[in-house]
């Protein structure tokens, strides 16, 4: 089965148009490379190609479904094996360390609270945030920040990865430790990978195929 | 043509506005039977935090208002009646004035400028800031996180006040009128006893819930339309100002034409 599919997409804001006819496909297993030049609309493209952003005309799926967007159970039932890993996303500064990461787990309410300690502080361990689990995010450093963010992001049983630009902004020791998190997630056959160009060199992996955007359409190239 | 698209476009942005209100509003509502304890939880901490904001911290100046509007009212009425012989009205003008009009209004209003652009700029704030997106992205549903306290919080908040604006008038009209006038309190809360009816009691409750559930979801709304930047907020502020007073307004000559005319 197709992990997800693009059929007849635009998408514009206003009278400025964005992408037009964009017809293509990720299958599971599928690494694939997200290129263009700066201010091609990579960002929103992945966006859209992951159901946060609603298309102007045609259909985007995931799994033959299309993207439901109303805000509904449906909605995060069909995202629940999505990682997000966009540009620009925050912890809530309202929640600590710990309660941001515990957040999804509790909101699920699958998990008893003694699980969810242990697995969030095992989490932060890993990441050698677990001395500053009590504080709020905005005591943390911008790269511990972006380290919390990946974390929140990262579901179990992830089927498909849409990675932007989330490793260049970490030093060395942390890349590791991301990796090892992001690998035990990752299933070779079965996880589709959407990343950018610098996310590929730091995560060291290979692509089978790049989307290049160019001139508002998306050419579809082998590695 | 272009005029025509204009208006057209307008019309589509206007019934997209009201289909997000009823999305809204009936999510609060399904909100109250969510299953998960955490989320019982949490809806109930953060409906706390609402009323402690929206209704807490607007008493001292509802009060404020509430008492010199009593007063206001004795010195006119006790002014105006006895010209046309009509003092034994005194309790009839209270009931309309405090119970009916003016109570449900004012305190709309003071709801409108503290806490309405408040929630609009809180939200709009964690749209601009990846906030609101990051919680979609670890699947937490902001309808039971974020809306439904808000809009519930509100409710509360504003039919708390509204009795307090009841009780307070009363007290100011009271001392106002020991001040004045020979009348003492006992008849002129037993005229406010005598006028007020259970059909005032009614379209006191329904117009507080209808008053409260327009307000915070016009302030969600609007919220929710800002995108990226952070020159958006102030304008999503303004306009839930300016669409709630509307709404307020509407909705008040609404009750009165149904039910009074």
């Amino acid at each position: 089965m197709t992990l997800v599919q693009m059929e007849e997409v635009y998408l514009s804001f206003g009278s400025v148009e964005l992408f037009r006819n964009v017809n293509l496909r990720i299958d599971p297993g599928e690494k694939i490379l997200l290129d263009g030049d700066v201010g091609s609309g990579k960002t929103v493209f992945m966006r859209l190609l992951s159901g946060m952003v609603i298309p102007s005309q045609g259909v985007v799926s995931y799994k033959g479904k299309p993207f439901y967007y109303t805000m509904s159970n449906a909605f995060f039932a069909q995202r629940a094996e999505i990682s997000y890993l966009l540009e620009g996303l925050q912890p809530q500064d309202n929640l600590s360390v710990f309660e941001n990461l515990a957040l999804p787990y509790r909101v699920r309410g699958q998990y008893d609270e003694s699980l969810i300690q242990s697995l969030v502080m095992d989490k932060l361990k890993k990441v050698a945030l677990d001395k500053k689990a009590e504080q709020r995010p905005e005591r943390l450093s911008m790269e511990e920040k972006n380290i919390l963010v990946i974390l929140m992001a990262l579901k179990e049983n992830t089927r498909f990865f849409v990675v932007d630009e989330a490793f260049p902004q970490l030093n060395d020791n942390m890349k590791g430790a991301i990796r090892d998190i992001f690998a035990e997630r990752y299933d070779e056959r079965r996880s589709g990978i959407i990343m950018s160009r610098d996310d590929y060199r730091d995560w060291n992996l290979a692509y089978d195929r790049v989307f290049y955007l160019r001139n508002n359409q998306v050419f579809v190239e082998s590695a | 043509m272009a005029f025509i698209q204009k208006i057209g476009e307008r019309l589509v942005a206007k019934i997209e506005d009201l289909g997000n209100s009823f999305a809204l509003s009936y999510s609060a509502l399904t909100s109250l039977f969510v299953t998960s304890s955490y989320q019982r939880r949490s809806f109930w901490d953060n409906l706390t935090k609402q009323v402690y904001f929206t209704g807490v911290q607007a008493l001292k100046l509802t009060v404020f208002i509430s008492l010199f509007i009593g007063g206001i009212i004795i010195i006119q009425t006790m002014n105006q009646l006895p010209q046309v012989g009509g003092e034994e009205l005194i309790g009839t003008v209270l009931v309309v004035v405090n119970v009916r009009e003016i109570g449900p209004l004012v305190v709309a209003f003071v709801v409108i400028g503290r806490s309405a652009t408040a929630i609009t700029t809180e939200l709009a704030g964690m749209r601009v800031n990846g906030q609101f997106d990051m919680l979609l992205a670890t699947g937490v549903n902001p309808h039971i996180y974020l809306f439904a306290p808000r809009i519930w919080g509100m409710v509360v908040s504003l039919f708390s006040l509204n009795i307090f604006f009841m009780f307070f008038s009363l007290i100011g009209g009271f001392v106002m009128a020991r001040v004045i006038t020979y009348i003492d309190f006992y008849f002129l809360f037993q005229g406010f006893i005598q006028s007020i009816t259970i059909v005032d009691i009614v379209v006191l409750i329904l117009k507080t819930l209808f008053l409260s559930m327009g307000i915070a979801v016009i302030a969600i709304r609007e919220a929710l339309k800002v995108d990226i930047s952070t020159t958006e907020i102030p304008q999503a502020a303004t306009s839930t100002v300016m669409q709630t007073l509307a709404y307020v307004l509407l909705i008040d000559i609404f009750f009165a034409g149904i039910i009074y005319l």
